[in-house]
């Protein structure tokens, strides 16, 4: 008599176990559709309306576009970015990446140095750009420090020269990534057949050319992913600028980000706030959206 | 003309001991193989002959000539590793011709060179691609197309079939014998396949911790292995060794096999040939080794092999030859012998034993005493 009951109850169990995966995901993908591409979407919406303090329908199609084109610290944000973002990456590359074949000629105390390189990204950028602030300032760090010893001609006054405090920014965010970079590369590095290299040697190469001609052309994969994770980082980079030259002198080392929050929280331009977030949005989109592509298309030809 | 020269070379990591007064001379044209289980130290061996490792004592010479100090490049030595090591990022045929780019020839003859020894490997179809894009096979000639372009004086290989299956193994061994009867160079050949050893070498060289066990040719290795080490390593399947006393009978020198006949246990005495070591040993211990192919059926053999009926307890059919396992002084034991002749399982069946080729051993110092 129970059997009938029993198979019931059982195939509901069943079910349950069949969906179960669809009901776990379920919620954090709805959040994650809600939160972030919603409000990707309702910020959309907002740069076409003419919102200032507060969000209105009012529409008016690519007027805050216009506008924010037509900006001169819009103009600077966005030169800055390009300066910024191709030295960040450059130097964060280059210097990770020596910093990485050093550290994998098996010296001693490796471990030790390399906690000390990659430490910087353990910091929050508010402290990085605080102390570089005290660093770099001509009156405090390293220029006072200098004509102190006697080289009274010393000059290092970046963080306060309008052409200049772009690099400073450049300067204290290679110095919090490079540590990371090496990271990245070390552990490829370590992926490396050690007979590649041996049989390298006897084919004649130098340990020079070891390097540049086989070992890191066959890195290009992570040279993709430190350019991808640096390339978006240095589009939203925004604690640095703040902590560390509040944009200044003037508005002469704002980013995008800085110019997005000063509208949308601080000037009560919301609408234009918006239009400057799409711009920085499409800019990632650019970089991000071709590396997956590549990516997806390489597994599925894999 | 190359020769390869070594004297007693000791090589330690840290405290291990790696390698332990290593002394061993290849011949010109010499094909010598360095046999033994892995951590045996063959490869570091082989590292140091090629100069990827520097040596704390003890000297290394090439054509009479030390180079202990010289670096790898300027030694004209060739190496094949089991990893292929191709270079992931080039084509093959810039895999096969980097030795030579970096030895500046001319950019035509490099591409000349590449050819030949793409087409003598039958791989010029694959010059365009890139080692990723290479089946094992593939990626293994390729590897060797890399050491044989730049006509090297010493080829060195360090296990360079062990990647591939079984099949393509064996065509791969045949082509490396026939390279090396066509080029007559000189090679060093690392393996722990005991088969390859026995079938590509001039000389083997046997290794265990560090310590060379045995050097000589196959045929020597197989039938007058200096150890039981060597014995048990070398032959498939291995050696059967039976503890017995060393005892005379009717002033015939000889031992006492204990067998198994119909559940109970039987005793054969088993006359060996008389020589000197044997009868400085008489009431002593010894261990007798047996190949399983000198325990065989009875039918054809000749009358002077001593025979014993014992019980088979499995059997294991490899096709040619069905071995038998027999329970000999209160070990397994396995005799070769034809399928038609095998009996079943439990079975008695009767043997005969080749004395004229056992091996006898100490049973202290596992040294080899004597062997016909």
């Amino acid at each position: 008599m129970s059997n009938p009951q029993q198979r019931k109850q059982m195939s509901v169990l069943d079910r349950l176990q069949r969906f179960l995966p669809q009901l776990v995901v379920a919620p954090p993908f709805l959040l994650i559709v809600f939160f972030v591409y919603g409000f990707i979407a309702w910020t959309g919406f907002i740069s076409l309306t003419n919102s200032r303090m507060l969000p209105t329908f009012d529409f008016q199609g690519v007027q805050q576009y216009v506008r924010l084109l037509a900006m001169d610290r819009w103009n600077v944000a966005f030169h800055n970015l390009l300066i910024f973002g191709s030295l960040y990456i450059l130097f964060a590359i280059t210097i990770g990446c020596v910093l990485a074949v050093l550290l994998d000629q098996r010296i001693r105390a490796e471990g030790a140095l390399r906690t000390i390189y990659l430490y910087p990204m353990a910091i929050s950028f508010i402290v990085t750009g605080t102390a570089w602030k005290w660093i770099l300032n001509p009156s405090l760090g390293i220029e006072s420090y200098m004509q102190q010893l006697g080289w009274e001609s010393f000059q290092f006054d970046w963080i306060v020269n309008r052409d200049m405090a772009i690099y400073v920014v450049v300067i204290a965010a290679v110095w919090q990534a490079s540590g990371f970079v090496m990271a990245l590369f070390l552990s490829a590095l370590r992926t490396v057949d050690e007979d590649i290299i041996r049989a390298a040697h006897l084919d004649g190469a130098s340990t020079t050319r070891i390097y540049f001609g086989i070992i890191l052309p066959s890195l290009r994969p992570v040279f993709l992913s430190a350019f991808v994770i640096l390339a978006h980082l240095s589009i939203k980079s925004f604690d640095l600028v703040v902590a560390l030259t509040n944009g200044g002198p003037g508005y002469s080392s704002t980013l995008p980000a800085n110019f997005m929050y000063e509208m949308a929280f601080r000037r009560n331009q919301i609408g234009l706030g918006a239009a400057s977030a799409m711009m920085m949005l499409a800019t990632v989109a650019a970089i991000i959206v071709p590396y997956l592509y590549s990516e997806l298309r390489a597994k599925r030809h894999g | 003309m190359a020769t390869i020269s070594i004297e007693h070379l000791s090589k330690s990591f840290g405290s291990t001991d790696i390698l332990k007064d290593i002394s061993l001379d290849v011949k010109d044209g010499e094909f010598l193989v360095l046999l033994g289980a892995s951590g045996c130290g063959k490869s570091t061996l082989l590292n140091i002959i090629a100069g990827l490792e520097p040596i704390a004592d003890g000297e290394i010479r090439l054509d009479g000539e030390v180079v202990n100090d010289v670096h790898p490049k300027n030694r004209d030595i060739a190496m094949v590793f089991q990893s292929y090591a191709l270079y992931p990022n080039m084509t093959v045929e810039r895999n096969i011709a980097f030795g030579l780019e970096m030895r500046r020839i001319s950019k035509a003859d490099r591409k000349a060179a590449v050819l030949e020894v793409a087409t003598m490997l039958q791989i010029e179809h694959l010059l365009a691609r890139k080692p990723a894009q290479l089946s094992g096979g593939q990626r293994q000639r390729v590897a060797m197309g890399r050491a044989l372009v730049r006509r090297p004086k010493i080829f060195l290989f360090d296990e360079p079939l062990s990647n591939l299956d079984a099949k393509l193994r064996g065509e791969m061994r045949t082509e490396i014998k026939i390279l090396h009867q066509s080029l007559k160079a000189t090679m060093v050949y690392v393996t722990h396949d005991q088969i390859e050893a026995m079938t590509l070498a001039d000389r083997i060289a046997i290794m265990k911790d560090g310590v060379i066990q045995q050097v000589g040719t196959p045929q020597e290795i197989y039938s007058k292995p200096a150890n039981m080490y060597v014995a048990g390593f070398v032959g498939a399947p291995p050696m059967n060794f039976v503890e017995v006393d060393l005892i005379r009978r009717d002033s015939q020198i000889g031992i006492n096999l204990p067998a198994i006949l119909k559940g109970k246990p039987k005793d054969y005495f088993l006359p060996l040939e008389t020589s000197k070591q044997l009868e400085a040993r008489e009431n002593t211990r010894i261990i007798l080794g047996l190949r399983p192919e000198m325990i065989t059926h009875t039918a054809f053999t000749q009358s002077t092999s001593a025979e014993i009926e014992c019980d088979v307890e499995l059997l294991e059919p490899t096709g040619a030859d069905t071995l038998c396992v027999i329970r000999l002084a209160g070990h397994p034991a396995k005799a070769r012998v034809s399928p038609l002749l095998a009996c079943g399982p439990g079975e008695s069946m009767a043997f005969s034993i080749d004395t004229t080729q056992v091996c006898v051993f100490d049973a202290d110092s596992k040294k080899l005493i004597s062997s016909s």
